[in-house]
């Protein structure tokens, strides 16, 4: 089996509710514990990782120092930070994190599910790639599409800061404020176009709207070159010597198309050197499961084996569905109370799959 | 504004083992696999063994409709593509213009950041549906990956930001629409691990705030449901599962409405038609 070595990011996705977060959260415990300095940034704006590593609202956007105590090791050292857009361009802006925009639409655009979520992910990831200071950035995504959203953010930032668009809305605002503005020709007729856009936009929505939008569109452009430096991590996802991604799905639940088809779609957009976690198998288990047909009735037998049979069927049918997706890698259920201790556990059995550490 | 739809939602019916009365819309939602799909379709077809006639809405078109054909169920998927056109030639007149701004390359660099857009144009379309015909019931299956919460508060934020005009005027008939307890229910599927109850319980509260319609959570695909006698011998594995699930649900217990027993999964029909009777 091919083993998985050590790249700068480490990227988990899937659709909702397999245990992306657990899992990436158990892979930078992993790494922290090759003596690896890792950052474990969560993009999903549920932030289920506060319960894990016990982060909370307040720590949003910022990166967090975690030590976890081990029983048999020394302790767990790594960074974390639980993704907030609103933050990230509060930094780019150079405005306090605590601050509020003063354009209604940038704050609802910039919200956890506003939108640019994605987008500022790649900003941030991209932002702390070029600060070398971690061995490895491990990513841990929202849900089915928004991934793809996440993969697609270079191609949104260059529709959204064509040239053309910035130096319109640029003029417009100069002659929204009464400044005056030189156009030539051809833009002229690219302004009418959006002008007539505005025209029937106002239309609806009354001119006060219009003016916020221009204004908040002028913000972001003011920023133009952070966003434009974004579209390079576009070029690492498609180097897998630079990245590994995982699937996630999960053992218990029905959804193996839809990670069939968002392992297709990402590899429209990311290197095809992939891993499926198969996670919560109970596979090792239901086969040991040997049910003594004379212990029972005859009716609790049969609802045992159909239980039994079922529970295998259905771990077959994902291993079958995603064996030419990528390589597959299976993790256990972890049966344990606290999610801490669960991580932990998962941490372990990472040993199995990875090349052997450089300790 | 006159309500149009509170003829049918004053008559009763038995689901869930209670006397309650239908309600216009019935949405199912939750993260990831908790059994929206399923748990919405036994719930279209208790619905019409009431009688009732029912519509099974959902996002996704291609995952569950081979079941959904099987089934043989009356079904709207909502579509953004549609949606949009038909939003934008209604306010502005004219299909053609309503397709030129949306070919543009402005409109479709805003539109791909802004959710909230389509967002709201699917409620809409949801409110268009619930209009259409007095005696029709609603049963919505939320996105896969999405909350229905995104969608419900899509109006209110847009209207926070389009204050007066046409749209405004829209938006809060739309609001209206959305926050009427008379008309709508919400269910939250969960499955029985920390994480979903606690996922389901923020999501509850979120709408609860927005829409004063209170979501009931269902803890789903409990195996410590399935009537096992106590002297069945169970494998150490699945013995510590069911044990585990109940000092879950047992902490949790507040926060649960209903819980529904895991049902194997070989053949989804067969699971539809299972909880179906429970409902009933």
């Amino acid at each position: 089996m091919k083993k998985i070595e050590v790249k700068s990011i480490d990227i988990f996705c899937g659709t909702g509710g397999v245990g992306k977060t657990t899992i990436a959260t158990s892979r930078a415990i992993w790494l922290a514990q090759q003596n690896k300095k890792v950052l474990l940034i969560t993009i999903d704006p549920s932030k289920r990782l506060k319960q894990i590593i016990g982060l909370c609202d307040r720590d949003e956007g910022e990166i967090i120092p975690i030590t976890l105590e081990s029983n048999n090791t020394r302790s767990i050292s790594f960074d974390a930070m639980l993704m907030s857009p609103s933050v990230s361009l509060k930094k780019i802006m150079k405005l306090s994190p605590a601050s509020s925009f003063s354009n209604r639409i940038i704050e609802i655009l910039f919200r956890s599910n506003g939108g640019m979520n994605e987008l500022m992910s790649v900003i941030e990831v991209q932002k702390h790639l070029i600060s070398k200071k971690y061995d490895t950035i491990v990513l841990d995504t929202p849900p089915g599409k928004h991934f793809l959203d996440f993969l697609g953010s270079a191609s949104k930032i260059q529709q959204f800061f064509e040239n053309n668009f910035i130096e319109i809305f640029t003029g417009l605002k100069n002659s929204l404020s009464g400044k005056k503005s030189q156009f030539n020709i051809i833009k002229n007729i690219a302004n009418a176009g959006i002008n007539k856009i505005l025209e029937y936009l106002e239309r609806v929505t009354g001119k006060n709207f219009i003016n916020d939008f221009i204004n908040a569109l002028n913000t972001i452009y003011t920023h133009k070159d952070v966003f434009l430096d974004a579209i390079n991590f576009q070029q690492l996802l498609k180097k897998s010597t630079h990245s590994n991604w995982f699937l996630v799905t999960s053992a218990s639940q029905n959804k193996v198309e839809q990670a069939s088809m968002l392992t297709d779609k990402s590899k429209q957009l990311i290197h095809d050197d992939n891993f499926i976690i198969i996670n919560k198998s109970l596979i090792e288990d239901l086969n040991k499961w040997n049910i003594d047909n004379s212990t029972n009735d005859k009716k609790t037998n049969q609802s045992l084996h159909c239980l039994k049979e079922s529970m295998i069927m259905h771990e077959k049918k994902i291993k079958d569905v995603l064996q030419n997706k990528g390589t597959i890698i299976s993790f256990p259920e972890i049966i344990d109370t606290t999610p801490e201790n669960h991580v932990k556990e998962l941490s372990l059995m990472w040993r199995n799959f990875c090349v052997s550490s450089d300790r | 504004m006159k309500d149009h739809i509170s003829k049918s939602s004053s008559q009763e019916c038995t689901l869930f083992k209670r006397t309650i009365p239908c309600k216009k819309l019935t949405i199912f939602t939750g993260k990831g696999g908790v059994g929206k799909t399923v748990l919405s379709l036994a719930y279209y077809f208790a619905l019409k063994e009431k009688n009732k006639n029912v519509l099974y809405i959902s996002f996704d078109p291609t995952c569950d409709q081979e079941l959904i054909n099987q089934l043989g169920v009356n079904h709207h998927v909502i579509n953004i593509n549609s949606c949009v056109q038909t939003y934008i030639t209604r306010k502005l007149g004219s299909s053609k213009i309503a397709s030129w701004i949306m070919g543009t390359s402005f409109f479709k660099a805003i539109f791909n950041v802004v959710p909230l857009i389509s967002n709201m144009m699917f409620v809409g379309e949801i409110m268009d549906l619930a209009k259409q015909n007095e005696d029709l019931y609603l049963v919505l299956d939320s996105p896969s990956s999405g909350h229905v919460l995104t969608l419900i508060e899509s109006p209110f934020i847009f209207k926070s930001i389009v204050k007066t005009g046409v749209l405004a005027n829209d938006i809060e008939e739309l609001q209206s629409f959305i926050t009427n307890p008379k008309q709508i229910e919400v269910f939250i599927s969960s499955i029985p691990s920390h994480m979903s109850l606690i996922e389901a319980s923020e999501l509850k509260k979120q709408i609860q705030d927005i829409t004063q319609i209170i979501p009931l959570i269902i803890a789903n695909n409990l195996l410590s449901l399935i009537p096992f006698s106590k002297t069945t011998a169970l494998p150490d594995f699945l013995e510590r599962k069911i044990a585990l699930e109940k000092i879950v649900i047992n902490e949790h217990e507040d926060k649960i409405d209903y819980k529904i027993a895991h049902h194997p999964k070989t053949n989804l029909v067969h699971v539809i038609n299972e909880i179906t009777k429970a409902l009933v």
